[in-house]
C-alpha cells in the first residue's frame, strides 16, 4: 500500500535533519522526499485507484485520497520553496544551523500529522491527529522569536485548542448517540456510517453543532477565525502556505466526514444550511477586512478565510454541482494560495516590510516573481483561464439551479468586492515606479521551480481537469452525497 | 453513595476555581478536581471490573494529579510575576456567574438530551459546567498560565462528559488524548517562557500588537 | 458539469458573428499598422514586443468572444478580453492615473460580468444547457418573470462594457490612458462587443416579448446620448472628449437596437429589421470614424506631447495629412453628408419616425422624444467637433511644443487616410451596405428579408420602389469631385494665387498678437456650459495674489464641472463601503479574550436556535 510509504517518507524526512550538518543537504533531502511522496500519491490515484478501507485504523477511500493529493502537492511546493528560503535566513544570520534542523524536522512532523488526519479511520484518533497538527505547527508559527510571532503563536495554540475541545465534545456526543442508538462501541467512521440511520436525530444535531464550531475554528470559518490572520501572517512563508493551503483543508475534511454521518441521520438540509450560514458570514467578514487591509500577508490570510467560506457555500449548496465545486475548490485554492504566499513572501523579504503602502514597482524589481504574483492575484480573484474561476462557477451553477438567488447574489457581491480590493491593493504594489534602493535580482532555481509548478497547476486545471482527477472527484462526491 | 460524594466534590472544585485569586490556588483546585475524577473513574472501574478503566485511573493520577500540576507550579515559581491571576471579574462575581450558568445548564439539559435519569442528568450538567468554568477562566483571567489551566479544566470536563454519558471512549482514544494533553501543556509552557522573555510579563490581554 | 475550454471548443458562424468579425478586423488592422510608428521612440524594445503580444491576444480574444457558441466559453473569453485590455490600459504603468483608470475599468467590467454570469446561469437553470443554439431552442421553458430578470441582467451587464449611462464612468478614464491605437480598438470595437452581447443573448437567444424591454433600452440610450455629448462639450483633453463621444454613439446604436426590440413586440417585422440594420450600420460607421479619430488624437499627442487642446493649434499646416484625416472623422461623426455618419443617423431617424407613425397616444410621444433627443445630440456633437477640430488644428500654435510638431510617419498616416476613405465609401455606397446590414439583422431576428426592399431614402417594404430616389454611389462621387474641382478653380480665378503682404509698425497690435488672443476651447463651450448648468453644476475657483494689496501679481481662474454620476453615486458608494469595512475591522482588536468569547457566543446561539435549521 503506497500510502504507508508516503507516511514513512515523511517520518524519515523528520529524522534526517538531525543526522546531517549542512542546511543545504537538509533542504535537498526534504525536496527529494516530498517529490517521491508526490509521485507515489499520483501513482496510487492514477494507476491503482482508491483502495477504500485498509484495516481497522486506516482508510484511504476517494475522499481521503483527494485530500492526500492536495497535501502532497503543496508539500512539494513548500519543500522546494523552503530550501532557498532557509538558506537565505541562515545566510543572513537570522537563524542558526541548529534552528534550521529544527525547522526541517518540525516541517515533516507537521506534514506527517496532516497526512495522518486524512488517513485514520477512527474519529477519536482523527481528533488527536488534528490536535497534533496544532502543536507541531505552533513552533513553526512562533519561529522567529519576535513579539509579534510569539503573540500570534500563543493565540493560535489557545484558540485552536479551545475549538478542538468543543470538537471533542462533538465526537463524544456522536459516540453517545451511537451507544444509545445501537449499542455499538466504536468510533470507526465506516461503522458509524452503517448505523447512521439509527442515531437519535436530536443528539446528532447538537453533536454536529459542536463539530462544526469546533473544527470550524481550526478550519478558519468566521467568526471563529480570529487566530488566522495573526498566525498565517507571522509564520515563515513556506509554513504560511502550508497552514493556509493544507491545514485548513484537513479540518474541512474532518467536518466533511461527520457531515456524511449527520446527513444520513437527520437529512441533508440541516448540515447544509449550517454550512451555508457560516460560508456566507466568512465571505462577508473577509471582504470587509480585505478592503481595508494594510499588511500583505494578513490580506492573503483573510483571503484564505474567504475561500474557506466559498468551500462551505459549495458544501451548503450540496448536490452534485455544489459538492464537486467545493472539493475542486479545495485543490484549486491550495495551489493558488501557495503561489501567492510564496510570491508575497519573497516580495516582503526583499522590500523588508509587510506594509503594502511601502511596496511599489514589484514587476520592475522582481520580474519573475512579479509576473507570477500578477497572475496569482487574478487567479485568486476568480478570473479565467485559471482554475478558481471554474470551481466558483461550478458552485454558482449549483446555487442557481436550486433557485437560491439570495445566496448567489450575496456570493457574487462579496466576491466582486474582494476582487476590486485585490486589484486596488496589488496594482499599486506591482506597477507604479519602483523605489531606487531596490535592485533587480533573479530568484534561485528551486524557488523558480516551485512557482512554475504551482502556476502550471493553476492554469492547467483552469483549462480542463485531467481524467484521473475527474474520476477521483466523482468518487469523492459520491461518498459525500451518500450515493 | 460514594459516587455522589465525589460528584459533589467535583462541583465544589468548580466553585473553588471560580473563586480563586491566585495561580497557586487554581493549580491546587485543579489537583483536587483531577483527584475527584480519578476516584470516580476508580469506582467505575470497580463496578465494571474493566482493566482498561484501572489503567485510565492510574494515568489520571499520574498525569493530571501529579505531573501536570507539578510542571505548572514550577513554571509559576519561575515566572515570578506575582501570583495574582489578573481578574477581569472579581471572585464573588465569578462564583455568581458560574452558579447561574450551572442552573441554566441543568434546566436546559433535558431539552438537549431528553429522558436522562436524575443521576445521569446531574453528571451531564456538572461536566458541562466544568467545561464552561474552564472557558470562563480562559476568557476572564488575564495571565497566560490561567489560560492553560482553563484548557485543562475544559478537558477535565470533557473527560467527565465522556464517562458520564457513554462510559468513556474507546481505550486507544483515551490514551491518545492523555498523551496529547501532556504535549499541549509542555508546548504551552514553553510559550509562556518565551512570552515572559520577550514581554517581561505574561498578561495576555496586553498582547495586542496584531490587530485588524 | 461546467464545460471546460479543452472540452467544448466550438464556434458560431452565423451572419451576426461574421459581421462582428469583419468589424474587428476592419479596425484592428489599421490600428496595428499604426502602432508600429506610434510606439517607436517612446517605449523600450521589450515594451514594444509586449505591446504587440498584447495586441495580438486582444484581437484573438475579441474574435473568440463573438464566435463562441457556448455560454461558459463566452464568459471565459469575455473575461480574458477584459483582462488583456486591462493590461493595455495600464501600459504606461509608471503613471498613477493609468493604474487608477485600470482599476476602475476592470472592477466595473468584472461587475458587469457578474451580472452576465447570473443571467447565463438562470438560463442554464431552465434550459439545462450551455450551448447557445440549444438554449435558444429551449427558451420557451424559461418563465416570464425569470426572462424579465435575465433581460435586465444582460442589458446592464453588457451595458457596463458598452458604456451605457450610468455604467459609463470607466470609459473616459480608461480610453485616454491606453496607448492611442488601443484606445482606437477599444472605442471602435471592444465596447461594441457589449452591443453584440445584448443582440446575441437578449434578442437572438432569449427573444423579446415585452414592450418595456425595448423602452428601457431606448430611454437609457437617449440619456446616454445626451449625457455623453454634454460632457464631451466640456472636455479639452482630446482623448477624453472622444471617449465621451463613444458613450453618445453607443446611445445612438442602442436607439436603433432598442427600436428594433419595440418593433418586434409591435409586430412590425420589416421595421424591426430596418431599425436593427440602422443600429448595426451605425455600429460599423462609428467603429470607422471613432477608430480614425483616436488614431488622429494619438498622432497629435505623439507630435505635441500633450493631450490638452488648449495647448495645441495650427497643426493643420504642420501635420496636413493628419488634419485631413481628422477632419474627415469629425465631419463623419457630426453626421454631415455624404459621409457615413450622416447615413446611419438618417436611417435611425427614419426608424424612430416610423415607430411614431405606427404607435398611438402616449407611444407617439415616446418616439418623438427619442427623436428629439437624437436631434439635439447631433447638433451638439457637431458643435463639439467644430471646437475639437478648430482648436486643435486651426489658428496658431498655443504652445512651444505645438509649434515644433511634425507630421507623423507613413505608418501612422496611411491607416488614418484609409479609414478616412472608408468614411466616404460607407457613405456613398449606402444602399448596398444597408442591404447587407438588413440581411444580418434579418438572420439575427429570424425574419426573412428575401422579399423586403430597403432603400436609404425610403423605409420599409417598398415593392417596386427600391432605390427610388437613391442614386448610384459612383455618380455622387463623380459629382463631388467635379464640385470640388469647380470650387477650387473658381476661387483661384476670382482671388488669384495666395498672396502674402508684409506690413510694418503701426500695425495696431497685430504684430504682437499671438496665440493668447485666440479662441480657447473653454470659451467656445461656455454657452453650452451655461445652458446645461442644471446638469453640469459648474463651479469656479479663483485665486488672486497682489503686491501689497494693490498691484496684481497674478489672478488664477479655474472652472470645473461636477461629474454627476461620480459625485452623487460612485464616490459615496465606495466611501460608504470603506467606512463599513472599517467598522467591521473593529471586531479584531487583538484581544484573545474577545476572540474566545466569539466562539462561546456562536456555540450558545447555535444551540439556542438549532430548531431553525
Amino acid at each position: 500500500m503506497l500510502i504507508y510509504l508516503v507516511l514513512l517518507i515523511n517520518a524519515f524526512c523528520a529524522v534526517v535533519p538531525w543526522l546531517t550538518r549542512r542546511h543545504q543537504a537538509m533542504g535537498a533531502v526534504n525536496i527529494a522526499g516530498h517529490l517521491a511522496a508526490f509521485v507515489l500519491v499520483l501513482v496510487q490515484i492514477a494507476v491503482l485507484g482508491a483502495p477504500g478501507r485498509l484495516d481497522s485504523y486506516f482508510c484511504a477511500d476517494a475522499l481521503s485520497l483527494f485530500f492526500i493529493f492536495t497535501i502532497a502537492t503543496v508539500n512539494l511546493a513548500a519543500a522546494l520553496y523552503s530550501k532557498d528560503y532557509i538558506a537565505g535566513e541562515v545566510g543572513e544570520g537570522l537563524i542558526g544551523e541548529g534552528t534550521a534542523k529544527l525547522y526541517y524536522s518540525l516541517f515533516n512532523i507537521f506534514t506527517l500529522s496532516m497526512f495522518l488526519v486524512t488517513l485514520v479511520e477512527n474519529l477519536g484518533l482523527m481528533w488527536v491527529c488534528v490536535e497534533m497538527t496544532t502543536l507541531a505547527s505552533a513552533f513553526l508559527v512562533g519561529f522567529h522569536t519576535t513579539k509579534k510571532a510569539i503573540e500570534a503563536a500563543w493565540k493560535y495554540v489557545i484558540i485552536c485548542s479551545v475549538g478542538l475541545v468543543l470538537a471533542l465534545i462533538g465526537v463524544i456526543l456522536f459516540y453517545y448517540a451511537l451507544n444509545t442508538g445501537t449499542g455499538a462501541k466504536t468510533l470507526n467512521w465506516h461503522d458509524m456510517l452503517l448505523h447512521a440511520g439509527n442515531l437519535d436525530p436530536h443528539i446528532v444535531k447538537i453533536a454536529f453543532i459542536f463539530i462544526l464550531v469546533g473544527y470550524g475554528t481550526k478550519a478558519g470559518l468566521a467568526p471563529m477565525h480570529s487566530w488566522l490572520p495573526d498566525a498565517h501572517s507571522q509564520a515563515l512563508t513556506p509554513i504560511s502556505a502550508l497552514l493556509s493551503c493544507v491545514l485548513l483543508k484537513t479540518s474541512v475534511y474532518a467536518i466533511l466526514r461527520f457531515m456524511v454521518i449527520t446527513n444520513k441521520a437527520v437529512g441533508v438540509s440541516y448540515a447544509a444550511d449550517l454550512a451555508l450560514l457560516f460560508g456566507i458570514i466568512s465571505l462577508g467578514v473577509s471582504a470587509a477586512f480585505i478592503l481595508v487591509q494594510k499588511d500583505i500577508k494578513r490580506l492573503l490570510a483573510y483571503s484564505s478565510v474567504e475561500h474557506i467560506g466559498i468551500i462551505f457555500v459549495g458544501i451548503g449548496i450540496a448536490g452534485p454541482a455544489g459538492t464537486f465545486g467545493a472539493l475542486y475548490h479545495v485543490f484549486n485554492h491550495a495551489v493558488t494560495k501557495a503561489l501567492m504566499f510564496f510570491a508575497a513572501g519573497s516580495v516582503a523579504k526583499k522590500y523588508g516590510t509587510h506594509n503594502m503602502r511601502n511596496i511599489r514597482g514589484v514587476i520592475a524589481a522582481m520580474p519573475f516573481t512579479g509576473t507570477f504574483l500578477l497572475f496569482g492575484v487574478f487567479a485568486l480573484g476568480g478570473l479565467p483561464p485559471f482554475s478558481i474561476f471554474m470551481s466558483e462557477l461550478t458552485i454558482l451553477s449549483g446555487a442557481f439551479v436550486q433557485g437560491r438567488y439570495l445566496i448567489s447574489g450575496l456570493f457574487m457581491f462579496f466576491l466582486a468586492v474582494i476582487f476590486g480590493a485585490l486589484v486596488h491593493h496589488f496594482s499599486g504594489i506591482l506597477f507604479e515606479k519602483k523605489p531606487k534602493e531596490i535592485a533587480a535580482e533573479s530568484e534561485p532555481m528551486a524557488t523558480k521551480t516551485a512557482f512554475i509548478m504551482l502556476g502550471g497547476f493553476m492554469l492547467a486545471l483552469g483549462l480542463g481537469i485531467p481524467a484521473f482527477m475527474v474520476k477521483l472527484l466523482h468518487a469523492a462526491v459520491n461518498i459525500l452525497t451518500g450515493i | 453513595m460514594w459516587t455522589h460524594i465525589l460528584t459533589v466534590g467535583l462541583l465544589f472544585s468548580v466553585f473553588l476555581m471560580a473563586a480563586s485569586k491566585r495561580l497557586g490556588a487554581l493549580i491546587r483546585a485543579f489537583r483536587f478536581q483531577s483527584l475527584m475524577l480519578a476516584l470516580l473513574t476508580a469506582s467505575f472501574a470497580r463496578h465494571s471490573d474493566d482493566l482498561e478503566l484501572w489503567v485510565i485511573t492510574v494515568m489520571i493520577l499520574f498525569i493530571k494529579v501529579w505531573l501536570i500540576p507539578r510542571h505548572l507550579e514550577k513554571i509559576t515559581a519561575e515566572m515570578s510575576s506575582g501570583e495574582n491571576m489578573g481578574l477581569v471579574l472579581n471572585p464573588p462575581m465569578s462564583v455568581i456567574i458560574v452558579t447561574v450558568f450551572g442552573w441554566l445548564i441543568y434546566s436546559f439539559s433535558d431539552s438537549v438530551i431528553g429522558g436522562m435519569s436524575g443521576d445521569a442528568r446531574l453528571n451531564f450538567s456538572i461536566s458541562f459546567l466544568t467545561i464552561f468554568t474552564g472557558f470562563f477562566l480562559m476568557v476572564f483571567r488575564l495571565k497566560a498560565l490561567a489560560q492553560i489551566i482553563g484548557l485543562l479544566v475544559m478537558e477535565n470536563g470533557v473527560f467527565m462528559l465522556a464517562s458520564s454519558i457513554s462510559d468513556g471512549m474507546p481505550f486507544i482514544v483515551e490514551i491518545a488524548v492523555f498523551f496529547d494533553l501532556f504535549v499541549l501543556v509542555v508546548v504551552a509552557g514553553i510559550f509562556v517562557y518565551r512570552i515572559k522573555g520577550l514581554f517581561t510579563h505574561i498578561d495576555v490581554s496586553r498582547l495586542t500588537r496584531l490587530k485588524g | 458539469m461546467i464545460p471546460s475550454i479543452t472540452g467544448n471548443f466550438a464556434f458560431l458562424s452565423d451572419p451576426l458573428s461574421l459581421f462582428f468579425v469583419f468589424v474587428i478586423f476592419l479596425i484592428s488592422a489599421p490600428a496595428a499598422i499604426y502602432s508600429a510608428g506610434y510606439l517607436k521612440g517612446d517605449y523600450s524594445g521589450g515594451k514594444i514586443k509586449l505591446a504587440w503580444l498584447l495586441l495580438a491576444l486582444f484581437v484573438l480574444s475579441m474574435l473568440a468572444v463573438v464566435s463562441a457558441s457556448n455560454l461558459v466559453l463566452f464568459l471565459i473569453f469575455w473575461e480574458l478580453m477584459s483582462l488583456i485590455s486591462y493590461f493595455l490600459v495600464i501600459f504606461d504603468s509608471g503613471h498613477k492615473k493609468s493604474i487608477q483608470a485600470g482599476t476602475v475599468y476592470i472592477v466595473m467590467t468584472h461587475f458587469g460580468t457578474a451580472l452576465i454570469t447570473a443571467a447565463f446561469l438562470i438560463m442554464y437553470r431552465y434550459t439545462h444547457s450551455f450551448d447557445v443554439l440549444a438554449v435558444k431552442e429551449a427558451a420557451y421553458l424559461i418563465p416570464d418573470s425569470a426572462k424579465g430578470a435575465v433581460f435586465l441582467l444582460l442589458f446592464f451587464g453588457f451595458g457596463a462594457k458598452a458604456g451605457i449611462v450610468p455604467l459609463h464612468i470607466w470609459l473616459p478614464m480608461a480610453h485616454p490612458q491606453a496607448p492611442s491605437h488601443i484606445s482606437s480598438i477599444m472605442s471602435g470595437v471592444m465596447i461594441k462587443l457589449g452591443i453584440y452581447g445584448i443582440i446575441r443573448f437578449a434578442v437572438f437567444t432569449m427573444g423579446i416579448s415585452h414592450l418595456w424591454q425595448g423602452e428601457i433600452v431606448m430611454i437609457l440610450a437617449a440619456v446616454s446620448c445626451l449625457v455623453g455629448v454634454i460632457y464631451a462639450l466640456m472636455e479639452h483633453d482630446i482623448k477624453k472628449l472622444l471617449a465621451f463621444h463613444s458613450v453618445e454613439n453607443i446611445g445612438i446604436i442602442l436607439l436603433g437596437v432598442g427600436g428594433s426590440m419595440m418593433f418586434l413586440v409591435m409586430n412590425q417585422p420589416a421595421l424591426a429589421v430596418f431599425s436593427m440594420a440602422a443600429g448595426l450600420y451605425h455600429l460599423v460607421n462609428h467603429a470607422i470614424f471613432k477608430g480614425l479619430l483616436f488614431l488622429g488624437a494619438g498622432s497629435v499627442y505623439k507630435a505635441t506631447g500633450t493631450r490638452d487642446m488648449e495647448k495645441m493649434g495650427g497643426l493643420i499646416k504642420l501635420m496636413p495629412q493628419t488634419a485631413f484625416a481628422f477632419l474627415a472623422g469629425s465631419m463623419a461623426i457630426s453626421a454631415l453628408p455624404p459621409l457615413n455618419g450622416f447615413i446611419s443617423e438618417w436611417l435611425t431617424f427614419q426608424a424612430i419616425f416610423a415607430g411614431a407613425l405606427k404607435s398611438a397616444g402616449n407611444g407617439v410621444m415616446f418616439w418623438i422624444t427619442a427623436a428629439s433627443a437624437l436631434a439635439l445630440t447631433s447638433g451638439l456633437a457637431a458643435a463639439c467637433f467644430v471646437k475639437a477640430f478648430s482648436v486643435t488644428f486651426l489658428a496658431a500654435p498655443r504652445s512651444e511644443k505645438a509649434s515644433e510638431a511634425k507630421e507623423s510617419p507613413f505608418s501612422m498616416t496611411a491607416p488614418m487616410l484609409f479609414l478616412a476613405g472608408l468614411t466616404l465609401f460607407f457613405g456613398l455606397f449606402s444602399p448596398q451596405i444597408l442591404r447587407v446590414m438588413a440581411q444580418v439583422a434579418g438572420a439575427t431576428l429570424g425574419i426573412d428579408t428575401q422579399n423586403m426592399k430597403f432603400s436609404v431614402l425610403n423605409y420599409g417594404v417598398t415593392s417596386g420602389l427600391e432605390n427610388a430616389g437613391a442614386v448610384s454611389g459612383w455618380l455622387v462621387l463623380a459629382a463631388l469631385v467635379l464640385l470640388g474641382l469647380a470650387a477650387f478653380f473658381g476661387l483661384r480665378i476670382f482671388y488669384g494665387k495666395q498672396r502674402f503682404t508684409a506690413g510694418r509698425t503701426w500695425g495696431c497690435g497685430y504684430y504682437a498678437s499671438d496665440s493668447r488672443s485666440e479662441y480657447t476651447a473653454t470659451a467656445f463651450s461656455k454657452p453650452f456650459r451655461i445652458f446645461f448648468s442644471f446638469f453640469l453644476m459648474p463651479y469656479r475657483k479663483t485665486e488672486k495674489a497682489t503686491h501689497g494689496g494693490y498691484h496684481l501679481k497674478y489672478f488664477k481662474y479655474e472652472t470645473h464641472t461636477t461629474p454627476f454620476f461620480r459625485t452623487f453615486f460612485y464616490e459615496p458608494a465606495v466611501a460608504a463601503s470603506f467606512r463599513l469595512a472599517k467598522k467591521v475591522r473593529r471586531m479584531q482588536p487583538g484581544s484573545i479574550h474577545l476572540y474566545l468569547s466569539y466562539i462561546f457566543a456562536v456555540i450558545i446561539l447555535l444551540l439556542v436556535f438549532r430548531g431553525k435549521f
